[in-house]
């Protein structure tokens, strides 16, 4: 088993993956097959998490959170790596493939999965994370029934990283702009409360964004205070290092706002998380 | 400014509007520029700018046009959401033509495009455009509390009826996207699931699993390791046993009666009892026709379901049988065949079995085994034995005279005890 991808999960389920060698031999598996695809599983997983922690949800729900997370996409494995990867634009039949990885994590699981009661909650989330919240998404079901919990998680956590990260055909999108596309699927393509939640755990400006001010400078934001309106961070100027740290939530700035993100390598800043 | 305020800006604007997207700035004819807010002009906006548009030009749109422009884009920016992946950017269209000249009357142009130069028409329309829900990135910053509870308490309640469902759900799409091309280990899937939901207690969920997937179970039930698995794995209760039974519908009943044999003493054998117990009363029909066509074996444990509906009608197959069952040493089928005729038509039986002990015609005799007789004799006297009531006293009293040796002891043993017996 790899030690790396033991290494990544333990950092994102916060303990270790003790007893779960068929779930790790399945990661290795969709690392094998596509890389990007592996690494989006990571992420997630840890945005998931984090949600869940934030909703105080229990140990034990966590864990199966992230695993849902971790192996939502299993079906992919069944996707040809060529379709994976395709830069130009899928022919009807390489959609119908693409958007089969739902339908084909049923088989991936029981291939690679022992059945056990919580099987049903990963399955679910790997078959429904596409469906919409109104279930108007794909694959269309006959059997109207409301998306599971871990669905309606992972489908915001999957579009948010699905935006967020850099592919050979698109530049990514800044995390900040991204929430609000997203909120134009409140109610319809995500559960308003869990959406509602994520931007609220995340901020308007997510942590480690590079924006800019209304008095032209430059800032990264470091934090939120508790109970902060989202677009009211605690920035810290650039440059670093003895930049000097901005409450937005402060009175004290109240002339000042945040007006856009933009992306750091524009501006040879390298962030680290 | 109001959410969707787009409209209302060109229109002020007298149609002639460049919007900077990534400065989120207006700039006015006269060259003037001032701040706008993306989110509050249309939200949709923010789609563009971030798929790398810079800045969108507005000409002469009339409002039917920009209607149309502004609900493509927000079925585009649908699509987008919902698979940011693999929605088909490539096949959007961006701009708004007109459809007489094809020159665009709303142009997005991308980073690296250099916007059009062409004046701009000026003319007046007022463009009404409904306002759509709140999202949270402009309504106020908090979670609904008690909302967030209720998802909260779904999340951490465990509704395996919820699960089942999802899961029939999934695999009726898995079957229809298969076709007939499904996978051999299919019907393990599903008979894992029906294990699991019978376990927990679940027989609709177990039954309507097996309604809906007949065709894919139909080699699974054959297997004894799944069958007995599934038989062993739930008890119903008496009010349960109907239901449950409707799981086992697929299984044949010649596999039953062999299974109720092989695994005699455990637990699948006394769940196949039940399930014997109640197809025979829905079915006795069937299982009598069944009955008469099956091999000895299978006979001898169904004969015993069928006691309780044997009717004059079968009189004749009965006969038959017991015939034919006479001509071996298995006193057990003997003994149930003679227990069915009298409980088909004793009367009729009785007086036909005394043609087993009148004397024959020479002929007869002639071209008749003699000790095959007086075996048969001897096996109908054991069964009858085991058959007690005044009827067979009756006859054994008719029969006397006309027995002899052998037999003639065996029926005077026999009514001395049926005597024996009335008289204690």
């Amino acid at each position: 088993m790899s030690a790396q991808i033991i290494k990544h999960v333990t950092a994102i389920l916060e303990e270790e993956p003790i007893g779960c060698e068929q779930e790790l031999e399945a990661l290795a598996k969709i690392k094998k097959h596509d890389e990007y695809t592996y690494l989006h599983s990571l992420n997630v997983a840890r945005l998931a998490v984090n949600l869940g922690r934030k909703l105080n949800l229990s140990h034990a729900k966590l864990i199966e959170l992230g695993w849902a997370a971790l192996l939502h996409d299993l079906g992919k494995l069944h996707v040809p790596i060529e379709v994976l990867n395709k830069v130009s634009k899928f022919s009807p039949q390489e959609l119908e493939v693409m958007q089969s990885h739902p339908v084909e994590s049923l088989v991936a699981y029981f291939k690679h999965l022992a059945f056990e009661i919580r099987t049903f909650d990963r399955l679910s989330a790997a078959f429904e994370h596409h469906q919409r919240y109104d279930l108007k998404g794909y694959p269309g079901v006959k059997l109207k029934i409301s998306l599971h919990p871990f669905s309606r998680i992972i489908a915001i956590c999957d579009t948010f990283d699905a935006m967020t990260t850099d592919r050979i055909y698109q530049r990514r999108i800044l995390p900040d702009l991204a929430l609000k596309i997203m909120a134009q699927g409140y109610g319809t393509i995500f559960d308003p409360v869990v959406l509602q939640a994520f931007i609220t755990s995340l901020g308007a400006f997510p942590v480690g964004s590079l924006v800019r001010l209304n008095d032209e400078a430059l800032a990264i934001v470091d934090h939120y205070h508790k109970g902060s309106a989202l677009d009211r961070p605690v920035v810290k100027k650039l440059p670093f290092p003895g930049a000097k740290e901005i409450d937005l939530s402060s009175t004290e700035f109240n002339h000042l706002r945040i007006l856009r993100s933009e992306f750091p390598e524009d501006h040879g800043i390298e962030i680290r998380n | 400014m109001s959410p969707q305020k787009l409209t209302s800006v060109i229109e002020s604007e007298n149609h002639f509007l460049r919007l900077k997207l990534v400065e989120a700035k207006l700039v006015h004819a006269s060259g003037d520029q001032s701040d706008v807010s993306l989110d509050e002009l249309w939200p949709t906006l923010n789609f563009l700018k971030a798929l790398g548009f810079r800045e969108i030009l507005f000409r002469r749109p009339t409002t039917d046009h920009v209607n149309k422009w502004m609900g493509r884009l927000e079925s585009y920016q649908q699509l987008f959401i919902q698979d940011p992946e693999y929605a088909g950017a490539g096949e959007f269209v961006w701009n708004e033509l007109d459809p007489e000249s094809e020159t665009p009357l709303v142009e997005c142009f991308r980073a690296n495009a250099e916007p059009s130069t062409q004046p701009f028409e000026e003319t007046v329309q007022v463009i009404e455009l409904s306002l759509g829900p709140v999202p949270p990135m402009m309504s106020n910053l908090s979670v609904d509390e008690q909302a967030l509870k209720g998802f909260i308490n779904e999340l951490e309640a465990d509704n395996l009826d919820d699960s089942l469902g999802r899961f029939a759900s999934i695999f009726e799409e898995y079957r229809a996207m298969q076709g007939l091309h499904l996978p051999e280990d299919s019907g393990s899937i599903v008979a894992s699931v029906i294990c699991f939901a019978l376990e927990n207690k679940k027989i609709d969920r177990a039954r309507s699993l097996v309604q809906a997937n007949e065709k894919i179970l139909e080699d699974t039930f054959k297997d004894p390791h799944w069958l007995i698995r599934l038989l062993e794995i739930y008890e119903p209760k008496t009010t349960e046993i109907q239901g449950w039974s409707e799981i086992f519908k697929l299984l044949p009943t010649p596999q039953i009666l062999d299974l109720i044999e092989s695994q005699t003493g455990t637990k699948a054998a006394r769940q196949l009892v039940k399930l014997m117990s109640i197809r025979v009363s829905r079915e006795h029909e069937e299982l009598i026709a069944l009955c008469l066509k099956l091999p000895p074996t299978q006979q001898k444990i169904l004969l015993q379901w069928l006691s309780p509906h044997w009717r004059p009608k079968y009189y004749p197959q009965l006969w038959i049988q017991l015939e034919h069952a006479l001509q071996s040493t298995d006193l057990e089928l003997i003994q149930l065949w003679m227990q069915a005729l009298l409980r088909c038509y004793s009367a009729q039986a009785l007086e036909d079995l005394k043609n087993y002990f009148y004397p024959v015609s020479f002929w007869k005799r002639l071209f008749s085994k003699n000790s095959s007789k007086v075996e048969a004799q001897a096996r109908l006297l054991n069964a009858l034995n085991e058959n007690r009531s005044t009827e067979i006293l009756k006859f054994l009293k008719d029969i006397r005279p006309y027995v002899r040796g052998k037999s003639a002891h065996q029926v005077e043993k026999l009514i001395g005890s049926f005597k024996e017996r009335k008289a204690s």
